[in-house]
């Protein structure tokens, strides 16, 4: 979808979706770590965690900024766990090596209801200036659909950051891919 | 409509509750057996039964928690064949990678099998018994019998329309969900006593030791006692067990096995067929982090032995994830054990190392990332494990 009639829908439905703001090209910051440039214009979504990006909708493509992840807390629950049975999602620990960082988004993406999950590459990669890892991803949702993904991440004084960008493997994983290699390689520590 | 997923496990103890006192004695509204290629006339209540299930089998094939496998599947039906050879043409197996004991058949002729089944299945003769007990359930239509006692109440127009929403559903993501909508239960006991037998008939024409079918039960009793969150046994929800149940299989299995051999449990061929998934599926079991409930299952998995190198590791991953206090140590003393008994995984030496690193035994960590790249020459996480080398230097 092109950027110009994004920011007309999204003004007419200002009121209505109220929770979604535009993000414009042009460098901001990601919590209080870093900051990257978004590139294209992107649809913005606060989460107790972090925030997430899209531009067709989370279900096709979601770029996910998870920020400053303490020991004890789970990485997402994007709604399909009620709040009940929340002790069904892993939990990060701060004595976590990349190894188990990878464990981790695996296992929270199983207990999210997903099947044939595959973390793949795990290596070391640059977080801006900082040290970090990236890892390949591969799933299929309950419902059937296939998924790509990446994680790129950093451990940093007993937190985890974390970049996670997934769409449907048909179309939307391709269709922003460069784009999110452009914020990946964008990241200047603050 | 859409269905919480919280409703879904109140419709199962709904049914549960509806079912026991709809047939108290087993023979009220008893039907026929269900006939090989077979359908129900369209005008009928059970084609109606059967066009929701086939809503839901839709829904379930293309989920990403089948599991594919063409051999495995292929040796799923083998059993299936073998132990019900006029029935299994109509039966479509699904087998649903998920940390679970369960199998169950739907009245329009999908079973489901939980990989936590083929985990927990020491032989088999335990695997056909549950296969076979299932597709008893099946012939005799039990859950069609059901279907007619509800709908024939007050509250049947709204169990209609629950379980008609709940098909509706895009995915089957809950596992209650999936269980009571897999099937119609709440199964009266002479319901389950007929299907005991049913099973136990085809178990001794198939050859297989009766003896084995009791032995599910205590091992899955035993997990019961361990479990942190009995609710979790998805097959105790629909499948009531006691001691009681077990006497009444073995009076059963002396009752059928007099005068004739001791069958076989097929031992073996269950595991040359199964062995390569046992890691994969006992590793789906230590997600579900209920660590006392999942040293049960690994205990009866060390009580068989095979590849006591892969079972020690198992155990160093349960004591590593557990993580408390003396875990550590104990995690450590278990690689140690299965890179000595050997045939296990090489990730034993990458576990190992990287509780030596977080213990400050640096040297110790890079022999062992050393030894587990040397074990794995195209070990995936190559790249990151020659870094923390490098760090360790």
């Amino acid at each position: 979808m092109k950027p110009f009639p994004l920011a007309v829908l999204l003004a007419l439905f200002a009121g209505a979706c109220a929770q979604y703001e535009l993000v414009e090209p042009g460098r901001r910051e990601i919590g209080a770590v870093y900051s990257v440039d978004p590139g294209i214009q992107w649809s913005r979504m606060s989460g107790s965690r972090g925030e997430y990006w899209t531009v067709d909708g989370p279900r096709l493509e979601i770029l996910h900024f998870i920020d400053g992840l303490k020991d004890g807390d789970i990485l997402f629950n994007y709604g399909q766990i009620p709040a009940e049975q929340k002790d069904k999602l892993p939990v990060f620990r701060a004595t976590m090596t990349e190894i188990e960082v990878e464990d981790f988004v695996v296992d929270t993406l199983i207990a999210s209801g997903n099947g044939r999950v595959e973390a793949t590459g795990l290596r070391p990669a640059a977080f801006g200036s900082l040290p970090g890892f990236r890892f390949e991803l591969a799933f299929t949702s309950d419902s059937g659909v296939d998924r790509q993904g990446f994680a790129v991440g950093t451990l940093r004084e007993d937190k985890l950051y974390l970049i996670l960008y997934g769409g449907t493997r048909i179309h939307y994983f391709d269709q922003y891919d460069d784009v999110v290699e452009g914020i990946i390689a964008s990241i200047e520590t603050i | 409509m859409r269905v919480r997923s919280g409703s879904a496990l109140a419709l199962a103890v709904w049914l549960a509750l509806a079912g026991c006192a709809a047939t108290p004695g087993g023979e009220e509204g008893a039907l026929a057996d269900i006939e090989p290629g077979a359908r129900p006339d369209i005008e009928s209540d059970e084609a109606g039964l059967w066009h929701v299930m086939e809503r839901i089998e839709a829904n379930l094939k293309t989920s990403g928690r089948i599991v594919d496998d063409p051999a495995l599947n292929a040796y799923v039906r083998e059993v299936l064949c073998r132990i019900t050879p006029d029935l299994c043409d109509d039966i479509r197996i699904y087998i649903v990678r998920t940390p679970n004991f369960n199998a169950s058949m739907a009245p329009n002729g999908f079973m489901q099998v939980w990989t936590g089944l083929i985990l927990r299945s020491r032989n088999e003769a335990q695997f056909a018994y549950v296969l076979g007990h299932e597709t008893g359930h099946y012939k005799r239509r039990h859950s069609v019998q059901i279907w007619r006692n509800i709908r024939s109440t007050t509250d049947g127009l709204m169990f209609v329309q629950l379980l008609t929403a709940a098909a509706g559903v895009g995915y089957v993501g809950d596992l209650a969900q999936l269980a009571a909508l897999g099937s119609i239960y709440g199964f009266s006991r002479d319901n389950e006593r007929e299907s005991d037998r049913i099973g136990f008939d085809m178990l001794i024409r198939a050859g297989y030791d009766l003896y084995e079918a009791p032995k599910v039960w205590e091992s899955l009793l035993e997990e019961k006692e361990a479990a942190k969150d009995p609710n979790q046994l998805i097959f105790f929800s629909t499948h009531p067990a006691s001691e009681e149940r077990m006497e009444t299989l073995t009076a059963l299995a002396d009752e059928m096995t007099i005068d004739r051999a001791r069958g076989d449990s097929g031992r073996e061929r269950f595991v040359a067929e199964t062995a390569r998934f046992r890691a994969e599926f006992f590793l789906d079991e230590l997600r579900v982090r209920d660590f006392d409930r999942a040293q049960v299952v690994l205990d009866h998995l060390f009580e068989d032995g095979a590849n006591p190198g892969e079972l020690h590791f198992l155990q160093g991953e349960l004591y590593r994830l557990r993580g408390d206090e003396e875990d550590e140590e104990l995690a450590l003393a278990a690689y140690a054990e299965a890179l000595a008994a050997g045939g296990g995984p090489p990730e034993a030496h990458r576990s190992r190392a990287m509780l030596l690193r977080r213990r400050g035994d640096d040297a110790g960590a890079r022999a062992a990332f050393e030894a587990y790249l040397e074990a794995n020459p195209a070990a995936d996480d190559r790249r990151m494990i020659e870094s923390y080398i490098e760090q360790l230097q």
